[in-house]
């Protein structure tokens, strides 16, 4: 799945929830990403991704 | 880094609201992470990605807290993981990889101060079980900094 992609999001907790089969009590939302570089030198690409 | 880090994080609490309503003393745990509240030279972008999970936490648990559903989050620093070491096995995993030139006197501190370096993720993961379990049943709208002293 694509996390930053809406569709994609949907689909994967619909399929989540409907293996879950009912509520869900905990969401531990960890992903992420990390990248370093001198600000001027930084794209938007990289930046937004 | 704002669409894997902030944007991801809103898409999915809001397909998951639905659901966190009908579960039993629901909570959410986001990942915020040390750049969110201190200086961190060179990571503007996952700076801002992360102040930005902070302020929705907050946001969030007002909104929900009717209904209650518990918000939080988890400010990491100082923590050896596939995210800041390389050690990962993603190729999103690459590390931070600081610039070449970066001036390290930039940066407040670099090491924490508990201990012999930095931690591993369990360091994280015990703090995320706590808020997701009974024990951090009065805990909401706001972030626990782990990161061994590095920024106290």
């Amino acid at each position: 799945m694509n996390i930053a992609d809406e569709v994609s999001v949907r689909e994967a907790v619909a399929t989540a929830l409907a293996a879950l089969g009912g509520g869900v009590d905990v969401l531990v939302n960890a992903a992420g990403i990390l990248r370093s570089s001198h600000t001027h030198e930084t794209s938007r690409s990289s930046s937004t991704r | 880094m704002i669409a894997v880090n902030l944007t991801s994080t809103f898409l999915v609490i809001r397909e998951t609201v639905p659901a966190l309503l009908q579960g039993d003393a629901p909570a959410v745990i986001n990942f915020s992470s040390t750049s969110a509240s201190f200086a961190h030279p060179y990571m503007a972008a996952c700076a801002a990605s992360k102040g930005g999970i902070q302020s929705m936490t907050h946001a969030l648990a007002a909104e929900y807290s009717k209904q209650s559903i518990r918000f939080t989050a988890v400010a990491p620093g100082s923590i050896s993981s596939g995210l800041t070491d390389a050690s990962g096995t993603s190729a999103q995993n690459a590390g931070p990889g600081l610039p070449q030139d970066a001036d390290f006197s930039l940066f407040a501190r670099l090491a924490p101060a508990l201990g012999h370096g930095f931690a591993g993720p369990d360091a994280v993961a015990g703090v995320v079980a706590m808020l997701g379990s009974a024990d951090g049943s009065f805990i909401t709208g706001t972030e626990i900094r782990i990161d061994g002293g590095t920024h106290y």
